[in-house]
């Protein structure tokens, strides 16, 4: 769940965890951990390597029956141990895919640890950027214009 | 050095920068001649032809062939294209965030059960 508006080009997520910050934070930081979760439902994770400090590697290979595997991995960029990670993402499968920037914070909350999660490909990418309205809106336009081509071939 | 991208790296690398994702907003509002977009910016008409140039290199823009006027338009399957992957992202994320809930509960029980 989004709390601030965003750009539709960078992926925010925001998630109440009933946990303490240090633990939440552990989920990312501790290999064991990390491989528990890491992957959507149907996936599990079949090998994890973090070297958990600034300039770090991490790597992580996914498994699911259906979608068979995948690879993916970075570097850690900025840690403040409990409170926040910096890392890059990138998917490792072959494909070129784009390096991207995850920024991880926690936040002790009622009820648990707020984590946001904030996913960005780009590298150098002013913080918020008020110029930007997001695509949507051109979607939308094309959308409503469809329509009414539909509507006009139909008659 | 121009380095070869594939094509959505260089939809990115053509929208990591501001100027560049303000003159897509505007011609999210419809098609533009280059004075007009350059009309809100500080910088030089050339600036910003630098600037179209690397847009419609990366498929983001199109420009008319209107030997005058030569508007620019969005190209918006480009930009379907970027979205679409920022979705298969969220998606995936939400996925992992609801295992990384459930295994958050289940060792903090064993924790307490083992208390």
């Amino acid at each position: 769940m989004a709390s601030r508006p965003v750009a539709d080009d960078e992926l925010l997520i925001e998630r109440v965890f009933a946990a303490p910050p240090d633990l939440v934070f552990d989920m990312w930081a501790d290999q064991k951990h990390f491989m528990a979760w890491i992957g959507p439902v149907g996936f599990h994770c079949t090998e994890a390597s973090l070297d958990f400090q600034v300039g770090g590697a991490w790597g992580a290979t996914i498994v699911s029956a259906q979608h068979g595997t995948s690879r993916m991995g970075g570097r850690y960029l900025e840690i403040e141990a409990g409170r926040k990670i910096v890392m890059s993402f990138r998917w490792l499968n072959g494909e070129p895919d784009p390096e991207t920037v995850i920024t991880l914070t926690f936040t002790p909350v009622d009820g648990g640890t707020l984590q946001s999660f904030h996913q960005t490909p780009f590298d150098n990418v002013p913080r918020r950027d008020s110029h930007i309205n997001g695509w949507n809106e051109a979607f939308d336009r094309e959308q409503a214009h469809a329509e009414t081509q539909a509507q006009e071939l139909a008659r | 050095m121009m380095l070869q991208l594939d094509p959505l790296s260089a939809t990115f690398a053509a929208l990591a920068d501001p100027t560049r994702r303000a003159i897509l907003a505007r011609l999210s509002e419809g098609e533009a001649t280059v004075g007009e977009l350059a009309e809100p910016f500080d910088i030089s008409l050339p600036a910003i032809s630098r600037h179209l140039k690397v847009l419609q290199a990366a498929g983001l823009i199109s420009q008319g062939r209107e030997a005058q006027r030569r508007p620019c338009r969005l190209e918006l399957r480009t930009l379907r294209a970027a979205d679409d992957w920022m979705g298969r992202y969220r998606r995936f994320w939400q996925g992992a965030f609801d295992g990384m809930d459930q295994y958050l509960a289940e060792i903090q029980k064993e924790d307490r059960d083992g208390e």
